[in-house]
C-alpha cells in the first residue's frame, strides 16, 4: 500500500485537516507538524494496526525528507552568507575560496545541488576568518586584503594562499588580528 | 639578576600618565585590561602585562608592525585607539635614550632588537622585564621597535589592573594615519 493509496480512508480532508500526508510531503521546511501529530492521534484510536503502522512509517519517512530539505536549506544559506562577506570578490574568486568550480558553485547557490559536508566544513572556516578580518577592517575592504600579499603568509595573499590549500595559514593569521596587541 | 639596575636615575617615580593602545572593533576586553601574553618583547607567559605608546601615532605603529598588510589599507580599518588615564603607583624603570639605557648595564640596541627569531629577539628585554620586577619596578618605559627613528616611546605595565598601576578610564581618540616609512619592518 502506497501513501496515496492511504490517504482517503483516514479522512484527514473529510474532518477538515490538512492532509497529513500532502503536509509530510512537502518540500517546504516551514511547514509546521502539528497537523502530522493530530492525524496520528486520530489513528491511536483506529483498531486497524496495519493502517498505523503504514501512516507512521510514511511519517517518517517525509519527516526525513523534511530534515534533509532543512539541513540542504541551511547549508545553502550559510554558503550565501558567506558569499555576502565576499564584497568586492569575483564569482570565480569566491568559486577558488571555495574550492570548486564556478558552474559546480553557482549549482549550489540555486539549490540545484545540496552544499557537501566536506565543502560546508570549508564555508565554516571561511566565515570564522571574515568574521576575525572584518574585526579590523570594513567588509568593503574584503577583496583588497583578499588580493594584498601579506609577509606572513610567505608574500602571498590570502586568496592565493587559500586556493594553494593553506587555509590553516590564513586562519592563523586572522585569527592573531583579534589578539591583543603586543609590542614588538 | 642580570643587568644592573642600581643607579637611582634609571628609576621614575609613581606618576598619573596618558597612554594609548589599538583595540579591535567590538574586541572581547577592555582597552585597560592587562593579560597574560606569552609573546611580546617584556612578556613571556609568566606575568600579566599591558602595552601602551606615549602617542597614538606609536601604538598605530606597533600593531601595523605586526599587520603591514593594513598599511594601505588604513582609511577602512576597524581598529580603535583608546587613551587610557593611568596611575602608575611603583616606581618605573625608565631607558627610552640611549643615555638612560647606559646608566644599566643594558645594552641600547637590544631595547630595539629586530631578529627574525622571537626567542632571540627579545631574549635580553625578557630578562631585564624579571629584573625590573626583581627590583620592585611596575613597568619599563623603552624605545618602540615599530618606530624607525625610535622617537616613539611605550609604556609596559606589569601586574593586573589595580596592583602597581591602576586605570582611571579610558576614552577613544581620533586614529591617525601614518606613512608606509612610519613603521619599521621585521628582519629590516
Amino acid at each position: 500500500m502506497t501513501v496515496s493509496d492511504a490517504k482517503p480512508r483516514y479522512g484527514g480532508a473529510r474532518r477538515g485537516l490538512p492532509d497529513w500526508a500532502d503536509v509530510a510531503g512537502s518540500t517546504n521546511p516551514g511547514v509546521p507538524l502539528l497537523p502530522l501529530e493530530l492525524e496520528l492521534s486520530l489513528l491511536s484510536d483506529s483498531t486497524d494496526a496495519d493502517r498505523a503502522e503504514i501512516a507512521v512509517e510514511a511519517g517518517v519517512r517525509k519527516l526525513e525528507n523534511l530534515l534533509r530539505s532543512a539541513q540542504a536549506l541551511d547549508r545553502m544559506v550559510s554558503l550565501s552568507v558567506l558569499l555576502a562577506g565576499l564584497q568586492g570578490c569575483s564569482f570565480d574568486e569566491a568559486a577558488l575560496l571555495i574550492g570548486r568550480e564556478p558552474p559546480i558553485l553557482e549549482k549550489f547557490v540555486r539549490g540545484e545541488a545540496t552544499v557537501p559536508e566536506r565543502v560546508m566544513n570549508r564555508v565554516r572556516r571561511l566565515d570564522e576568518v571574515l568574521r576575525n578580518l572584518h574585526k579590523v577592517l570594513e567588509p568593503t575592504a574584503t577583496a583588497k586584503w583578499l588580493r594584498t600579499s601579506i609577509p606572513s603568509l610567505g608574500n602571498e595573499s590570502p586568496l592565493n594562499a587559500i586556493s594553494k590549500g593553506n587555509l590553516r595559514k590564513v586562519e592563523e593569521l586572522t585569527r592573531g588580528y583579534c589578539a591583543p596587541v603586543v609590542h614588538s | 639578576m642580570t643587568y644592573n639596575l642600581e643607579d637611582q636615575d634609571l628609576w621614575r617615580e609613581a606618576e598619573t600618565i596618558l597612554l594609548h593602545r589599538v583595540v579591535q572593533d567590538d574586541a572581547d576586553y577592555d582597552p585597560d585590561d592587562p593579560f597574560q601574553s606569552v609573546s611580546g618583547r617584556f612578556s613571556n607567559g609568566t606575568r600579566w602585562v599591558i602595552y601602551l605608546a606615549e602617542e597614538a601615532e606609536g601604538a598605530l605603529a606597533e600593531w601595523l608592525r605586526w599587520h603591514p598588510e593594513f598599511l594601505d589599507l588604513q582609511d577602512e580599518l576597524r581598529v580603535h585607539i583608546f587613551q587610557v588615564r593611568v596611575d602608575v603607583k611603583a616606581r618605573s624603570l625608565d631607558v627610552r635614550t640611549g643615555e638612560q639605557a647606559a646608566l644599566s648595564s643594558f645594552p641600547f640596541h637590544r631595547l630595539v632588537s629586530n631578529d627574525e627569531d622571537e626567542s632571540i629577539r627579545y631574549q635580553e628585554c625578557r630578562a631585564l622585564a624579571d629584573d625590573c620586577d626583581a627590583n620592585g619596578g611596575g613597568g619599563i618605559r623603552s624605545p618602540s621597535a615599530a618606530d624607525p627613528w625610535f622617537l616613539h616611546c611605550n609604556f609596559t605595565l606589569f601586574g593586573e589592573k589595580g596592583g602597581s598601576w591602576i586605570s582611571r578610564g579610558f576614552i577613544e581618540v581620533p586614529r591617525p594615519t601614518i606613512s608606509r616609512d612610519s613603521v619599521r619592518h621585521f628582519s629590516s
